[in-house]
């Protein structure tokens, strides 16, 4: 190189750099065989979950399963209401506690902590979001059903309310992340206006910030829906799944079921093929189109966030529809037409009449409610709101307590509210404040109670000679877990290996090389829903797929690529937010020094972008290792006496483990606890490194 | 920037190359010989813990076999040994008819031990010595099952009014199967057997007979059924038509609520399997039949 002239060097490569431009066709045909294949993977999910399922919807009418009551699947009813009905009360109940504890903790991370506690507060959430399932599922089935049936003297704890506890725990991640960003993403000025009009803090989070960031904070609850919607795992262990609606519909202590623990429980015992089987088939695909309704929602409100604050109109198709006389006519009589819609349905629905009767004039009474709030002065609109909040709270309240009791309560929260509209706003700010601690506090303290009593329970089993080393005995309740480590590590290395390639490649050829067309714009909403599709979904099409289609045995390969397949659409959105994520800049600098378009991308813009293909990667592991449906039907054994790397064998998994110590081997809570210690360790593990590798890459950032 | 990609693209070339190897060293690893003899067997919940002990306690004495187990659901079971997907099927009922006749008429059925179906009450329930001492028939734990019968002074004027929280297995199940089966086939002289499919959704559903026993045993108003092997000490099995369930009374049927558990395989079995099975019908097999709270079929 010394003796070399710069002369020299190019006269030399001239040839050489020719011939390197001239591969670049071929790396983005090869780019784009691998995008096609990550892409046809998750549009054969789809296809293959609708046409396995075609049959049942031909022999059913879909009106008998979608409103039927009655769900025995081997007595041939298919009535899928209760489970539907009680699916959305569940996670319904989910939000209603997430959400204070989630925005809470959201704006005290965004807004009050000082810089040291919000990277700890922000470490703790996303950690929590790692935490797999099934370990939700041990803690509630052992603590928190047996503190609900002491706590209400019921006669027993598996109930709507511990599930949708369970839930709101596990949508807290999703939430406060979500709703942080939307709060940052509020420019500064919008705050120093307000300062400079002289509102105080709390004034300008409730009046400027929160409103800035509603959309966010919607997009933030419909994602945490979408979250607790696919939850199975845990489901399956706490909830009763009694397939019946709550006894008053109000009733938080009934047993209910939901989709995905139906689906999970009885999925196995049915006979392939038969129609019985393809009716849990059925209720996936239901479970898959909420979840693409709730996915495609809150991307269109992300997305228009973006738009919002980068200055972007709005686009023309949907600006010449809000032109037209339909939209204007719909704005005008929207409250009519939904009151129709939602009066519609409760008449539709096979309840008994007075429920449907109560329905249609709770819903008449809503829109009449809205109308008249709109006829009074600014001021006092706020008071009807709170008059329509606290009348539900009030209803569902009389249901458990007694009318009066419930009316002395609604009555104090509405003089408490009238008391602090009242005081001075230096109070406010303190009130207000201390709320936001204790919920942040208490969302700390939730999470602190799970993770201790794992540890505290689990710790000495680790501790134990044989545990982390030695193979089991006695169905779990001997010895130790060491297959069940190495089989979830396969399970885990196998998958990303399969699915980083496809999606890495994929993501560069979606970010780089795609047109900006309809294709790639299909090909972007699949990727996008798939992302957030419950899991028990993936394990059916897993199943289904390659179990019955392909004839493949239940084996490590089968678990390997739904596993990959599960992980594929985060990993081709990481790869495509971290390329995306490289200054336009640094392409340019590259074609400027006469480089090819692949030479760039090569050299330039994937080195820089390694670092978050890599945190991308290492999330989608510790997810592949913390699931549990997607294996339970393709991959898994019960007990090993052999540590085997064969891809055609079945394997032991760390989660699947823990689940048969939560129903087959009761007697042995501290080898759950221990496992479940070891399965959280090493899926913590896997997260805290995906932390420090993005931390050291934000720090070493140079643009 | 050059030198860290060249670090990372090794550090993937590496992983890459370590995964290729795995592949192809497991492609290339032959069956037999020094090597291990595999096999798989899936099915019925029940019987997997059972299958599980009786294959460690097996693999303990032959080192070369690998048997794979995996507690799949009894209709699964049969189905995957229908399609060739495993060496042995687990049944905790009885194999229909219809799913003979897909195989072709060539499953095998090994009936390797028997359980009764224990009706159970907590042993914290209020009239526990009544229900104890009186027990129930036939007729009332159908009548209860079916959502005749809400709460306990239904049955007898005499007992604690409080609802009956009725426990079940999800749809499907094998054990749920043979219970529904025999309590409904005696009680057909009702004359009412409409009211039996359409009102048994509703109840608590729970993954196993262990869950099953735990939770009936937590709650003292509960109802449920399960295994005898499961019915520890917080619970009470009631005597059914004045019969107490009993190894005694299940071997001679006097106590009506009792089944067969099966290994099924799809035409006659060889070499590690049929050994195998003759390790499950024999001492050791038998043995582990008995600890895990079945019922041996010799003595």
């Amino acid at each position: 190189m010394a003796t070399e002239t710069v002369y020299d060097q190019i006269l030399y490569k001239e040839d050489l750099s020719y011939l390197k431009k001239n591969r670049d066709p071929i790396i983005k045909w090869t780019l784009f065989v691998f995008a096609s294949i990550a892409t046809i993977f998750v549009f054969l999910i789809i296809i293959f979950l609708f046409i396995n399922g075609a049959p049942f919807f031909a022999a059913v009418p879909l009106n008998d399963f979608l409103f039927g009551t009655n769900w025995l699947p081997t007595a041939g009813d298919f009535g899928a209401l209760p489970i539907i009905v009680d699916t959305l009360l569940v996670t319904f109940g989910a939000i209603i506690i997430a959400l204070p504890l989630g925005l809470a903790t959201a704006i005290f991370i965004a807004e009050i902590a000082p810089p040291k506690l919000r990277k700890a507060l922000k470490f703790t959430v996303e950690i929590l979001a790692g935490i797999p399932s099934i370990v939700y599922g041990f803690f509630g089935l052992i603590v928190l059903n047996v503190i609900i049936k002491d706590i209400f003297g019921l006669h027993y704890g598996n109930s709507w309310l511990s599930g949708s506890f369970i839930l709101a725990i596990m949508a807290l991640p999703t939430i406060v992340s979500v709703c942080e960003d939307a709060i940052r993403a509020v420019p500064d000025y919008y705050r120093n206006a307000s300062y400079a009009m002289g509102a105080t803090k709390w004034q300008t989070i409730r009046k400027i910030v929160i409103p800035a960031g509603m959309s966010g904070i919607t997009a933030a609850i419909i994602l945490g829906i979408g979250r607790a919607l696919g939850e199975t795992m845990a489901m399956l262990l706490v909830i009763g799944n009694c397939k019946t609606f709550p006894e008053p519909l109000t009733n938080l202590l009934d047993c209910v079921a939901v989709i995905t623990s139906t689906i999970a429980a009885g999925w196995g015992p049915t006979e392939q093929g038969s129609l019985e089987q393809r009716s849990y088939l059925a209720l996936a695909i239901f479970l898959f189109l909420m979840t693409l309704i709730i996915n495609t929602i809150a991307n269109l409100i992300l997305s228009r966030i973006q738009r919002k604050f980068s200055g972007e109109r709005s686009k023309k198709r949907f600006s010449e529809f809000r032109e037209s006389k339909l939209y204007k006519y719909m704005q005008k009589y929207k409250q009519l037409l939904l009151t129709i819609i939602i009066s519609g349905l409760f008449i539709l629905i096979p309840i008994d009449f007075v429920s449907r009767v109560i329905g249609v004039s709770i819903c008449i009474g809503l829109s009449f409610l809205m109308y008249i709030r709109k006829k009074v002065p600014q001021n006092k609109k706020k008071w009807i709101t709170y008059g329509i909040i606290i009348a539900f709270v009030g209803w569902v309240l009389s249901t458990w307590i007694g009318i009066l009791l419930a009316i002395t309560i609604c009555v104090l929260i509405l003089g408490t509210i009238y008391v602090i509209r009242r005081i001075s706003t230096v109070s406010q700010q303190r009130l207000w404040f201390s709320i936001i601690y204790l919920f942040s506090l208490l969302a700390v303290i939730i999470v602190g109670i799970l993770v201790s009593y794992i540890v505290v329970r689990g710790f000495p089993v680790l501790l134990e000679p044989d545990f982390l080393t030695g193979f089991p005995s006695d169905n779990g309740r001997e010895g130790g877990i060491l297959p069940a480590i190495v089989g979830t590590l396969e399970l885990t290395l196998g998958s990303i290996a399969f699915a980083l390639p496809l999606g890495v490649c994929a993501g560069i050829y979606l970010s780089e090389y795609a047109k900006n067309n309809r294709i790639t714009k299909i090909i972007r909403a699949g990727i996008d829903n798939l992302n957030g599709t419950p899991s028990i979904v993936f394990a059916l099409f897993g199943f289904v797929f390659f179990i019955l289609f392909f004839g493949l045995g239940r084996s490590l390969l089968v678990g390997i690529l739904t596993l990959g397949l599960m992980i594929l659409p985060t990993i081709i959105r990481t790869t495509e937010e971290a390329v995306k994520a490289i200054p336009q800049s640094f392409r340019e600098g590259s074609l400027a020094l006469g480089s090819s378009k692949w030479q760039g991308i090569g050299k330039i813009v994937f080195p820089a972008a390694i670092p978050g293909i890599i945190t991308g990667a290492i999330l989608g592991m510790g997810r592949s290792a913390g699931e549990t449906a997607p294996i339970m039907f393709t991959a898994v054994r019960s007990s090993a006496r052999w540590i085997t790397f064969s891809l055609f064998e079945p394997v032991m998994a760390l989660t699947y483990h823990l689940y048969r110590l939560n129903t087959e081997v009761l007697d042995a809570v501290d080898k759950a606890a221990g496992t479940a210690l070891t399965l959280l360790i090493l899926v913590l593990l896997l997260y805290a490194f995906a932390f420090i590798i993005r931390s050291r890459y934000e720090k070493r950032k140079q643009w | 920037m050059e030198k860290k990609s060249i670090t990372y693209l090794a550090i993937i070339g590496m992983i890459a190359m370590f995964f290729i190897g795995w592949g192809v060293t497991s492609l290339l690893t032959p069956v037999g010989g020094e090597q291990r003899a595999t096999f798989v067997i899936t099915g019925s919940t029940t019987t997997e813990p059972l299958i599980t002990e009786c294959a460690d306690q097996f693999m303990a004495i032959n080192p070369n076999v690998d048997i794979s187990v995996s507690g799949t659901g009894s209709g699964s079971g049969i189905s995957d040994t229908i399609n060739g997907l495993n060496d042995i099927g687990m049944s905790s009922r009885n194999i229909k008819t219809t799913e003979n006749d897909t195989a072709g008429g060539t499953l095998i059925d090994y009936k390797f031990a028997k359980d009764g179906i224990a009706i159970i009450i907590s042993a914290t329930h209020p009239n526990a010595t009544w229900l104890q001492i009186n027990g129930l028939t036939m007729d009332q734990v159908f009548l209860i099952y079916n959502g005749t019968y809400n709460t306990w002074d239904d049955i007898n004027p005499s007992l604690v009014a409080q609802s009956i929280d009725v426990y079940t297995r999800p749809d499907g199940s094998g054990t749920r199967g043979s219970f529904e089966e025999l309590v409904t086939k005696d009680s057909e002289e009702l004359g009412d057997n409409s009211g039996y499919q359409t009102s048994v959704t509703g109840y608590i559903e729970v993954a196993s007979n262990t869950v099953m026993a735990q939770q009936v045993g937590l709650n003292s108003y509960g109802f449920g059924y399960c295994g005898l092997g499961f019915v520890d000490a917080n619970l009470i099995a009631v005597p059914v038509n004045g019969v107490v369930p009993s190894v005694a009374t299940i071997l001679d049927e006097t106590y009506a609520i009792s089944r067969s558990l099966h290994m099924l395989t799809n035409g006659p079995a060889t070499g590690w399997v049929q050994a195998f099975i003759d390790f499950v019908y024999g001492p050791y097999g038998q043995k582990v039949v008995e600890d895990e709270g079945f019922i041996r079929i010799w003595f």
